[in-house]
């Protein structure tokens, strides 16, 4: 099986507390793997890492083969990595229309011209519309993004992710602070995504995680403590310890 | 009947090209003098205002459109007044020679400060911009022999353009008010095809939130220096423009101007293109004519800045939208519907609801909009 990202012996300290401890990860391509803990594990951390908002302590990062550890995260980006944020991180100012579109646009040719008007971009504006279709927000294309519901503008931060046809989409908490309605629609959506993408995803909501997870990872204090199907992480006597023993 | 626009003065984009039409009817002033009906002081003080618009226009472009709040404008506006001053007194009495060297340097320039102070974010950018106007102005004032230090540049020749012979001087006001408006309406358009192509677009990203921008894999940075150089060569071009319709000495570089045209883009809304260029007339003319009957007019026009920036930052142009989008639309409505009496009513009301932004503000979190973006803790998993 072909691993797209793969982490070695991945610290990051912050002071002396080890927020993420020689962690090692792979992702293989076409899964879908949840990583599970809780809170203060070092989750976003690992998420920042790899995404390049922070850089690590020690250790690589390697996707599609390549060492990415000290790259800028526009660069990373441009690589094929996507990735959502805990506290929705959308242009708030914007249209949904302009959020995707501005996501395609960075693949177009004409990304960066200078004179050309966007609206003659057809094929940018075609699949800008095309991802609006896909996670249900086409009639609101052209409200401005911060008025949409909540669970609205989380799922138009997926569609940004979406827009820039990533080859590994990392989602950090897709369902934080949604209703019981809301999460139930964004577990459909993303099992929809499943079909031909490779998905990272740090989940808390244990029903999401075992209904669309092919595999789980259990971190605790900046290790992994646990890996595997869903059904054997949920009887890893560790992991109830440190993790399920509370629920 | 209805009588069809045209499609570009139509929509949301159409303000752009309505102020457009309007910078062609002012090619009409110097008629008012031709008739007499006022003297050629104000074919000059068109000129001005149309400079100063330029000028408001370039910090538009790094402001309103980017986002990032410089205090250094001033250093383009004197670059340019002394690039063009100095090559038309040193080199050859060429307004094109005048006009290039002054792109190139400012250009230079830009990219030089931009380059050293991009990289910092905040109130340290700006400070940093301010430092190096600061600079230059220090600089014009005491290299004596090449920038007239105090006294400035004077006998700064009139260039003629034209080619034989056909030979006009800009020393001629009309000339010269037409040259300037060309150049205006070149460079206004200029812009309003940068701000509506996928460049402009993502400087408006940046500006709305340049974490994301970053994480769909732009190179933040290039763009924001990108945008500065721009702001900066439209800026030394009206600084060029000026020199030649006034003079030239160091105040060009002085941090007043900078804290002016910034005045200017709040006064007539910022992030529109045209409302820095309303903003900069409206300014100079109420600068003009209150100075006319007192000359403490900072303190008045202070005044009303301040009711601008708390009861309409989004400067003339935004209390004009309210008005065409919200309360004529509303006032109408009651008018068909009940009549005078309501409708006056609605009306007063409006009046009444106006909020200032620090209201309007409060009651959106009331409505529970949720606060879009915060720094994440690097270290904890906030639940």
């Amino acid at each position: 099986m072909v691993r797209i990202l793969e982490t070695e012996r991945i610290t990051k300290a912050f002071g002396n507390m080890f927020a993420v401890n020689r962690f090692d990860l792979h992702v293989e391509e076409g899964k879908l793997k949840s990583i599970i803990g809780p809170n203060g594990a070092g989750k976003t951390t690992l998420f920042n890492v790899i995404s390049g908002k922070i850089r690590p302590t020690m250790g690589r990062v390697k996707f599609k083969g390549e060492d990415i550890t000290n790259l800028s995260p526009n660069s990373i980006s441009r690589r094929g990595l996507a990735r959502s944020f805990q506290i929705t991180n959308i242009f708030p100012n914007l249209t949904v229309f302009e959020n995707v579109r501005l996501a395609v646009q960075q693949r177009d040719k004409k990304r960066s011209s200078y004179f050309t008007p966007v609206s003659s971009l057809s094929e940018t504006n075609r699949k800008a519309k095309e991802i609006l279709n896909q996670i249900g927000l086409i009639e609101y294309q052209d409200s401005v993004a911060r008025n949409l519901s909540y669970g609205d503008q989380r799922h138009l931060e997926i569609g940004i992710t979406l827009a820039m046809e990533p080859d590994l989409l990392m989602l950090d908490e897709p369902t934080s602070g949604m209703s019981s309605m809301e999460t139930q629609a964004t577990v459909r959506l993303i099992d929809k995504l499943t079909e031909n993408l490779t998905i990272l995803l740090i989940e808390h909501k244990m029903d999401v995680v075992m209904s669309v997870s092919d595999t789980v990872l259990v971190m605790h204090y900046g290790q992994k403590i646990a890996e595997g199907t869903p059904k054997e992480v949920e009887k890893d006597p560790r992991v109830r310890e440190a993790y399920l023993g509370g629920l | 009947m209805s009588l069809k626009l045209p499609r570009l003065l139509r929509g949301p984009e159409s303000g752009y090209y309505w102020f457009l039409l309007f910078l062609f009817l002012v090619a009409l002033l110097p008629l008012g003098v031709t008739a007499k009906i006022y003297s050629t002081f104000y074919l000059r003080f068109g000129t001005e205002l149309l400079i100063l618009g330029l000028f408001a226009l370039s910090v538009d472009i790094i402001m309103g459109y980017t986002g990032l709040v410089s205090l250094g404008p001033a250093a383009f506006f004197g670059i340019g007044a002394y690039a063009g001053a100095l090559t038309l007194l040193k080199l050859a009495n060429s307004i094109w020679l005048a006009l290039a060297i002054t792109l190139v340097l400012s250009w230079m320039v830009a990219w030089l400060i931009g380059y050293l102070s991009i990289r910092i974010k905040g109130v340290y950018f700006a400070m940093l911009t301010l430092a190096f106007a600061e600079m230059f102005h220090e600089l014009a004032f005491n290299w004596q022999s090449f920038t007239g230090g105090s006294d400035g540049l004077t006998g700064v020749p009139r260039p003629e353009i034209g080619i034989p012979p056909f030979v006009l001087s800009l020393g001629n006001p009309y000339v010269f008010f037409y040259f300037v408006l060309v150049v205006v309406i070149l460079v206004y358009y200029g812009c309003v095809r940068l701000v509506n192509s996928p460049f402009g677009h993502v400087l408006q990203a940046i500006r709305d939130n340049e974490e994301r921008a970053e994480f769909i894999g732009y190179d933040v940075r290039i763009f924001k220096r990108r945008s500065f150089v721009i702001s900066g060569i439209i800026g030394g071009l009206s600084g060029s423009l000026f020199a030649l319709l006034r003079f030239v000495d160091p105040d060009a570089f002085h941090w007043f101007i900078s804290a002016e045209v910034l005045v200017m883009n709040l006064f007539g809304g910022m992030g529109t293109l045209y409302g820095p260029i309303i903003g900069a007339i409206i300014f100079l003319f109420s600068k003009d004519l209150i100075s006319s009957y007192t000359e403490h007019w900072r303190l008045i026009l202070g005044v009303i800045f301040v009711g601008f920036v708390i009861y309409s930052p989004r400067g003339i142009v935004g209390l004009y939208e309210d008005f065409r989008d919200k309360a004529i639309p509303a006032v109408l409505a009651t008018l068909r519907r009940s009549g005078i009496r309501e409708a006056r009513k609605t009306a007063q009301s409006l009046v009444a609801d106006a909020n200032p932004v620090v209201e309007r503000e409060s009651s959106s979190k009331l409505k529970g909009d949720l606060p879009v973006r915060e720094t994440e803790a690097g270290i904890e998993d906030k639940e």
